[in-house]
């Protein structure tokens, strides 16, 4: 786009006029039109020039004229348009064009004169047209009425001069059909519009035109279009500068690059998130070590040493030569002996093997945190409590899309003398609610320190009923040993990264473990955390 | 007696027994059966178990078993599979199906509660080939036909060329083989490995002997039961005798195949479930699981377990049966009121606080595994971790003790893609020392540009210190990771409890990272302890 209209050579900045560049082209525009002989130029006009609408061009054109460069011209016209009555009349005639019939007929019958209403009657024109038609045949002169009755003894130029007049409007009515637009409304146009045989819209145009001060500037070179820029710089914003130039606007259509925060690891937000809805619920949470005697994991637990889940291929174990302080109370450990072995003191059959204290005492990797029930249940003994753990647990496996060989368990407790079944039922279904998973089935299951078991299923959007929730009841053989036996113990351990794969939206489990910052940056913040 | 089940029947009755349906082919239905229910591992267990659910039987038939004077001698027994128990049962009538049945049910309770036959094996004989006494002893070497092989052969060489043998060596000592021969001399069975071909059984058997061998009694009494309860649906007329077996000085009588009497309170009922149920519903709850009741007084039944209900130890799990045959369903999950303030654990709340530093420094957060390769550590000098002893795979073969070998690993991936990395991790470290070892939390934070100089992680450690409103100083240390002389030991009251180094150029050589790397370690487990007083 041109910048100057003209060059201009050595005025005062002064008498200057910095306009934008859109208002500079206004003002191109108005000139290139004076230079073609119109003075005025319609904003629609303008408007096309400028490739815009109208709306656009009006905050401008203010700016111009408040600034003296360009004057406005409104112009009102008129668009006429035959109304119903209008075109009624033009195909049936005028109504006082029927009166006359009338009167002649009633002439050639002899009869000179007659009262009004008699008119009215033979006339058959309602009393609007019957009082409008005598009106103008009487100021025509065709009639005359005294004391109500009219005198028909016509006047044949009287008539002829009012049929003139018929032609007239009725030329004018038939001119007006198609609608016609113009300056003013005429003393006939006026007087049809009074009678209701048109309609009359009235148009407002508006003009612009160059005001003798911006011919004078442009012939002296003083109207200059501002600078445009890109950025707002600390310059422009101290000097007052940026009153004199005009900002680029922004294409919101263009590309940005994007950008990612510096984030938390998802699956660490998503565990917290966990830990606090668990906590809303009244839990507490503990803690307990990674590495762990068979006897915290195992044996309490009521699982029988030969049992194949405490064999090599589940569980990892302990290369000799790590200081163990055993912390087990002699005591518990003889009940725990007894309990496998006959029973004991838990009203059991027991397992009926010989228990074997070395086997207790091996080092593991825990393969469950229910070894830190376990020690919490030790420590507290009987009583109304609710604990919670969140941490790793370990079993051998090779990772794979759905497996991992460290994984989070969600462990949890409720103790107390009225705690049963159902209200571990109910801990589920709220969990599963507060969690966003939506209705849990319930369903028998089998684990070896639980009875009743169950295992509670969930909907996943692609799998269908997946089980998610394992729990049950604390047996006895699992409670006399840790010295509870008055009170029930509700226990459930959740493979929470299932549920979180579920929540954040990913097939691999491996992703929650990632620690490439690709795979972080393409985890999206999930819709229930986003929920609260 | 017969009945049918349609379809739709039998998936709410297989969820009753704990079974899962795996795969419907033809007239074919796979399920798996839990683990604590053995007496489903065959057709005769569940068929027995649907007539009861279906409300065809009304609780169990308790069979009356009959002395013989047939005795097992178990002298000169092999050291390290000390037991033998057997039992007769006669009056079978089998046809191909049923044998299939029969030796399926064998071959799931090897894979499961015997161990994959290390812990106990059964045999099934054709008792008819039998002729008794029968003797369990160790033998350095016998000559037999093994089962579905036309020739004899040493115990060598069933070894070494029969399949079974082959796959169940590691269970017998050498010159120490366990055998189970007749008065004759005729080999029912060389445990855990095979049996004889002699005693096989065909469907004209109708008497079986049932060897049981292994290294705890009490299961392989336990496993014998189930194999019993299966073959007595085998027949009208079917009969169980004892034998005699001779331990030693000890006589013990086999099988045991006795009824559990227990006696249930409806209020033990109510205080586990959390449901008040009539006497008359938990009767007819226990008979649809095939129990019999007997009722003792208005609120206690004595309830009589059939011996193949080997999960059945206590009350709790014939409570728990109630519930299944009442219907989980309509148990109404209840929402028992908290009685305390839930709280999370300090340290989970002193690392949130970290995190939110770390992340308002502008790191990102990455996870590692616990689990790392034992070589990667001692490559870099690491020492005092836990080695498994059974690793699945190398990389995962030792537990860390810090959290640096781990990030400088993230550092390695994402120095592929990023030239100016920022990474801290929050994580759990197992560290030993001379009197234990102990779980802790550490903070490891590593940056990695172009220019980086331990400068960058020390204005991280004092920042992150002095929100934090804790007093530290520098000392100068040694580590085979970092460079002599740019990095130092970050003391708190006179402890350590961090490091702060520039990584060594070697290291970075080994790792394949061409930017150097600054690195911050501190333990917040001991930050923690050092805030709490």
């Amino acid at each position: 786009m041109f910048k100057y209209l003209y060059y201009k050579v050595g005025f005062m900045e002064g008498s200057m006029y910095r306009v934008s560049s859109r208002q500079y082209t206004i003002i191109k525009t108005l000139n290139d039109y004076l230079v073609g002989g119109f003075r005025y130029v319609d904003v629609r006009e303008v408007a096309k020039a400028l490739n815009t609408n109208v709306s656009d061009l009006m905050r401008d054109l203010a700016e111009l004229e408040s600034k003296g460069l360009i004057k406005t011209q409104r112009l009102s016209k008129y668009l006429v348009r035959l109304s119903d009555l209008g075109i009624k009349y033009l195909n049936e005639g005028l109504p006082e064009f029927k009166l006359l019939q009338v009167l002649v007929n009633l002439n050639s019958r002899g009869i000179k004169s007659l009262r009004v209403d008699e008119l009215k009657e033979v006339s058959k024109l309602s009393d609007d047209e019957f009082s409008a038609s005598l009106g103008i045949l009487r100021r025509f002169n065709v009639i005359s009425i005294s004391r109500n009755v009219v005198d028909v003894s016509l006047d044949n130029a009287k008539i002829q001069e009012f049929s003139k007049y018929l032609e007239d409007v009725k030329e004018l009515l038939s001119r007006l059909n198609e609608g016609l637009i113009v300056g003013s409304l005429d003393s006939k146009l006026q007087s049809i519009k009074r009678r209701g045989f048109i309609v009359v819209d009235e148009i407002k145009e508006l003009s612009v035109g160059l005001t003798d001060v911006a011919l004078e500037a442009i012939r002296n070179n003083l109207i200059i279009a501002k600078d445009i820029v890109t950025v707002l710089t600390p310059e422009l914003i101290s000097s007052g500068g940026w009153k004199d130039v005009e900002f680029k606007e922004f294409d919101l259509s263009i590309e940005v690059p994007m950008v990612y925060p510096s984030r938390k690891h998802p699956y660490i937000e998503f565990l917290n998130y966990v830990r606090d809805i668990v906590v809303s619920m009244g839990f507490e949470e503990v803690k307990g070590p990674h590495l762990e005697l068979e006897f915290w994991n195992f044996d309490v637990l009521y699982v029988p040493q030969y049992h194949p889940a405490r064999t090599i291929t589940d569980v990892y174990f302990v290369k000799e030569g790590v200081q163990v302080r055993y912390d087990v109370d002699e005591e518990v450990m003889s009940i725990v002996r007894r309990v496998h072995e006959d029973g004991g003191p838990a009203n059991s059959l027991g397992w009926g093997y010989r228990w074997d204290p070395k086997k207790a005492l091996k080092l593991i990797l825990r393969t469950h945190t229910t070894s830190v029930s376990m020690r919490t249940i030790y420590e507290r003994g009987e009583g109304e409590y609710r604990c919670f753990s969140l941490d790793r647990v370990f079993r051998p496996d090779t990772p794979d899309p759905t497996h991992l060989m460290e994984f989070h368990q969600l462990e949890g407790i409720i103790v107390g003398k009225e705690v049963s079944f159902k209200h571990l039922l109910g801990f589920f279904k709220e969990f599963a609610r507060r969690l966003g998973l939506g209705d849990v089935i319930f369903k028998p299951a089998y684990f070896p320190f639980t009875e009743p078991s169950v295992e509670g299923y969930v909907k996943h959007p692609k799998l269908g009923w997946i089980e998610v929730f394992p729990g049950g009841m604390f047996r006895p053989e699992v409670l006399r040993p840790l010295r509870v036996v008055n009170c029930n113990v509700a226990a459930w351990g959740i493979g929470i990264d299932r549920i979180a794969m579920m929540v954040l939206g990913i097939d691999d489990i491996r992703e929650l473990y990632s620690n490439s910052l690709d795979v972080i940056k393409g985890m999206k913040i999930p819709k229930t955390l986003l929920k609260g | 007696m017969k009945s049918r089940i349609r379809f739709d029947e039998l998936g709410e009755y297989l969820t009753k027994l704990k079974c899962e349906v795996e795969e419907v082919r033809g007239d074919t239905l796979v399920y798996e059966a839990s683990h604590d229910r053995p007496d489903l591992f065959s057709a005769e267990g569940l068929g027995r178990a649907l007539r009861s659910l279906k409300g065809v039987d009304n609780g169990f038939k308790e069979v009356v078993v009959r002395d013989s004077d047939v005795e097992v001698i178990a002298s000169n027994k092999p050291s390290y599979r000390p037991y033998v128990l057997g039992a007769i049962v006669k009056g079978l009538s089998l046809d191909e199906e049923s044998i299939t049945q029969i030796i399926q049910l064998q071959e799931k309770l090897h894979l499961s509660y015997c161990g994959d036959r290390a812990l106990v094996a059964i045999g099934l004989h054709d008792y008819s080939k039998i002729t008794p006494p029968i003797y369990y002893k160790a033998v350095s070497e016998y000559r037999f036909k093994p089962l579905g092989y036309d020739e004899e052969m040493s115990i060598r060489e069933i070894l070494s060329k029969v399949d079974k043998g082959v796959r169940y060596r590691h269970l017998v000592r050498d010159g120490e083989y366990p055998l189970l021969v007749d008065s004759k001399g005729m080999v029912l069975s060389m445990p855990p490995i095979i049996n004889g071909d002699y005693t096989r059984i065909t469907t004209n058997t109708t008497q079986f002997f049932i060897d049981i061998t292994g290294t705890d009694l009490e299961l392989m009494s336990r496993v014998l039961n189930v194999v019993i309860g299966a073959l007595l649906e085998r027949g009208d007329e079917v009969t169980v005798f004892k034998v005699r077996v001779l331990d030693g000085d000890r006589i013990i009588w086999s099988p045991r195949y006795d009824v559990k009497v227990f006696k249930v309170g409806l209020d033990d009922v109510k205080s586990l479930l959390g449901i008040d149920l009539s006497v008359e519903e938990v009767i007819k709850c226990l008979n649809s699981m095939g129990f019999n009741v007997k009722v003792l007084d208005l609120r206690s039944l004595e309830v009589r377990v059939p011996p193949y209900r080997i999960d059945v130890m206590h009350v709790v799990d014939i409570i728990e049966d109630i519930a299944i045959a009442y219907g989980y369903d309509r148990l109404t999950p209840t929402l028992l009121p908290p009685t305390h303030n839930g709280s999370i654990h300090p340290i989970e709340g002193f690392s949130r606080i970290v995190r939110d530093l770390m992340i308002g420094l502008g790191f990102n957060e990455v996870v590692n595994f616990m689990l790392v390769d034992s070589e990667y550590l001692s490559d870099l000098s690491i020492g005092n971790y836990v080695i498994l002893e059974n690793p699945r795979m190398k990389a995962y073969s030792a537990v860390r003790n810090s959290l640096i070998p781990s990030i400088l690993q993230a550092v390695r991936i994402n120095s592929l893609t990023s030239k100016n990395i920022k990474l801290f991790e929050v994580g759990d470290v197992v560290e030993l020392s001379n009197n234990g070892f102990r779980s802790s939390r550490k903070l490891a934070v590593a940056i990695s540009t172009a220019e980086t100089t331990l400068t960058d992680v020390l204005v991280v450690l004092k920042s992150l210190m002095n929100m934090l409103g804790i007093n530290y100083s520098l000392s100068r240390c040694s580590s085979n990771l970092m460079i002599s002389g740019r990095c130092g030991e970050v003391v708190v009251r006179g402890a350590v409890i961090g490091i702060v180094g520039e990584v060594h150029p070697r290291i970075l050589n080994y790792l394949g990272i061409t930017l150097p790397v600054a690195l911050l370690e501190i333990n917040l487990s001991s930050i923690l302890q050092i805030i709490s007083g």
